[in-house]
């Protein structure tokens, strides 16, 4: 099967409503053990608290909030790697044990295998799979076609800048071929243009193979640019505040809704949202609370890790 | 464009002078070594140090051909099948402790680091004299030596190389289903091999030294041999042409190991 035909045959339309949702998160609480910094004891710390949300099948739900507030954590929940304390987590209609086949992550910085080309990175999820090689070659040259790194093939990930490894660990998600996709921050540490790049690209991609995207972000453009809608975030403990729906019209470029009304009222919205939690909890102490969440282009590159 | 001309006009004499000038820092190092030898060969003869104890550099090599070539390879071969015997027991059993330790058993590594430390801090040559009293004089001694020596460095950077490997390549390939025997061959092995290649270098290099201390306690061939039984027969260019011997197969191996190093680490780590 070519990258093409898959594509084809993996198309799901978007608002299919007899079906269960792809993904559902009931009641999620995740519990770490952390070391007390003064007195170095043992306490608990909940990381996320009574999350609950539902995503249908082909939509692009993306997941805001300030750092520290469990997105990372959430994702890694959805994918499998880990397991939540309470609650659990439906994928298809079947509980989430482990990693599964129908589950892709793009996990927080690149995380590109160093010892091996980009082919090589691309091809690592099929090898898995046990896929021919003359078959896995087809697949990496339509994604290395797709993310627009042809001639690139050879080189090494040390050999690229921060976007095109970015676009490595993207085209090495997208030829696992998983229904669901989970990205954890995937633009965080790249530079404003070429974000917009990859995020149109994304966008792009997403409107071919209909898949279920859940992207994390801690900016609030990327968030309602991208999305169908917007889960809010905020932390002490992480849970989802409010879910938003994003009206604007699709195919949709950043660039070419970013400026409109309907874009800025959502934006001081989520704004607001993510505000108001500070507050909340303060008596007048407030500044220490606000989340620091940056609004449009001002992504600080430390945020990353 | 005049200047273009001119650049050509005279590129052929700046051409030659480069490629001279390469080839003078490539041999840099040849130079002093050559002065060297010419010190070594005209000091003893003109009297600047005591010709009896350092004899010149013609004397030694002189003392060479007395032995012959023959005798000379046979103690240099004696030699190398004990350090690469003893280093690849010694690898047989560092690589996979170390593995072993720092993936399957993180507890008991970390329990067990100083006393690890500790023994390695050991110097090899005292195992040699209890080796002597427990199985008596022979070979087992001077591989107890080689393979102490070699043991620690490539256990060490193993456990190490263990220690560094960045969580989020295991975790990405655990996400596309790796299970853990996936994990080791196509994420942990590869991640740590530069790792491995250092250890395993600073092994033999380590074991070859050793190896020549453990033949001078007490062996009856060997490079180590060689100078310990000159020494008590006074014969002192063979001292001098066992140094040398040792010091050039010693450069070889270590140039060897570096080259080899070099060929299978084609990655670089990512500068972050
Ligand atoms: N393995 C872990 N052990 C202990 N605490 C953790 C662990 N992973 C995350 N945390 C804590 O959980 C909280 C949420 O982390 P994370 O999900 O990475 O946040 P985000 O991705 O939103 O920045 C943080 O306070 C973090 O310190
Ligand atoms: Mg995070």
């Amino acid at each position: 099967m070519s990258g093409a035909d898959r594509i084809a045959a993996g198309g799901v339309t978007a608002h299919e409503n007899n079906r269960p949702p792809k993904i559902e998160i009931h009641g999620i609480e995740r519990i770490f053990l952390k070391k007390n910094e003064t007195n170095g004891a043992q306490e608990s710390f909940v990381a996320l608290k009574d999350v609950n949300l539902k995503v249908e099948s082909g939509e692009f739900v993306t997941v805001v909030g300030p750092s520290g507030c469990g997105k990372s954590t959430l994702l890694f929940l959805l994918s499998g790697l880990a397991s939540p304390s309470r609650g659990e987590i439906l994928i298809n209609g079947d509980k989430v044990t482990g990693p599964a086949l129908n589950c892709g992550i793009v996990l927080q910085g690149y995380a590109l295998f160093p010892w091996r080309s980009v082919r090589k990175n691309i091809e690592f999820g099929l090898e898995l799979k046990s896929v021919p090689k003359k078959e896995r070659k087809e697949i990496s040259d339509y994604y290395i076609n797709l993310v627009d790194l042809t001639g690139f093939e050879n080189h090494y990930p040390y050999q690229l800048s921060g976007g095109m490894q970015q676009r490595v660990a993207i085209a090495r998600v997208l030829a696992y071929d998983p229904d669901v996709l989970l990205m954890d921050e995937p633009f965080a540490a790249v530079d404003a243009q070429t974000r917009e790049t990859m995020q149109d690209e994304l966008l792009n991609i997403w409107e071919k193979t209909q898949k279920t995207i859940v992207l994390v972000t801690h900016n609030i453009e990327e968030a309602i640019g991208l999305a169908d809608r917007v889960a809010v975030m905020s932390r002490n403990p992480g849970t989802i505040r409010d879910v938003v729906p994003v009206n604007l019209p699709r195919p949709r470029r950043i660039g070419g809704v970013r400026n409109t009304p309907d874009f800025q009222i959502l934006s001081h919205h989520i704004w607001e949202l993510l505000q108001d939690k500070g507050s909340r909890g303060g008596s007048g102490a407030q500044s220490a609370a606000v989340p620091r969440v940056d609004i449009g282009e001002h992504i600080r590159d430390d945020a990353v890790i | 464009m005049e200047g273009n001309a001119k650049k050509a006009e005279t590129g052929g004499i700046r051409g030659i002078l480069r490629v001279l000038s390469r080839i003078h820092h490539r041999i840099m190092g040849l130079y002093l070594f050559i002065l060297f030898l010419i010190l070594w060969q005209i000091a003893p003869s003109v009297g600047w140090t005591n010709p009896v104890l350092i004899p010149s550099f013609s004397t030694v090599l002189a003392e060479g051909a007395y032995i012959g070539l023959g005798n000379v390879l046979v103690h240099i071969a004696i030699s190398m099948k004990r350090v690469f015997v003893g280093f690849i027991i010694s690898t047989a059993v560092a690589l996979p402790l170390g593995f072993i330790l720092s993936g399957a058993l993180p507890r008991i590594a970390e329990a067990l680091n100083p006393l690890m430390h500790f023994l390695s801090q050991v110097p090899p040559f005292i195992l040699y004299p209890v080796f002597l009293i427990i199985v008596g004089p022979g070979e087992f001694g001077i591989y107890a030596v080689i393979l102490w020596s070699a043991f620690w460095p490539i256990l060490f950077t193993t456990i190490d190389g263990m220690r560094g490997i960045d969580a989020r390549l295991i975790q990405c390939a655990r996400s596309m289903n790796a299970g853990n025997f996936a994990v080791f061959t196509k994420v942990v092995f590869p991640a740590i091999f530069p790792n491995l290649v250092l250890g395993i270098r600073s092994g033999l290099t380590m074991s070859f030294l050793m190896m020549v201390g453990a033949e001078s306690l007490g062996a009856a061939s060997g490079m180590g041999f060689m100078i310990r039984n000159a020494q008590q027969i006074g014969a002192v260019a063979r001292i001098y042409l066992g140094a040398l011997l040792v010091a050039i197969v010693g450069f070889l191996l270590n140039f060897a190991a570096v080259e080899v190093e070099k060929t299978l680490v084609t990655w670089k780590e990512i500068a972050q």
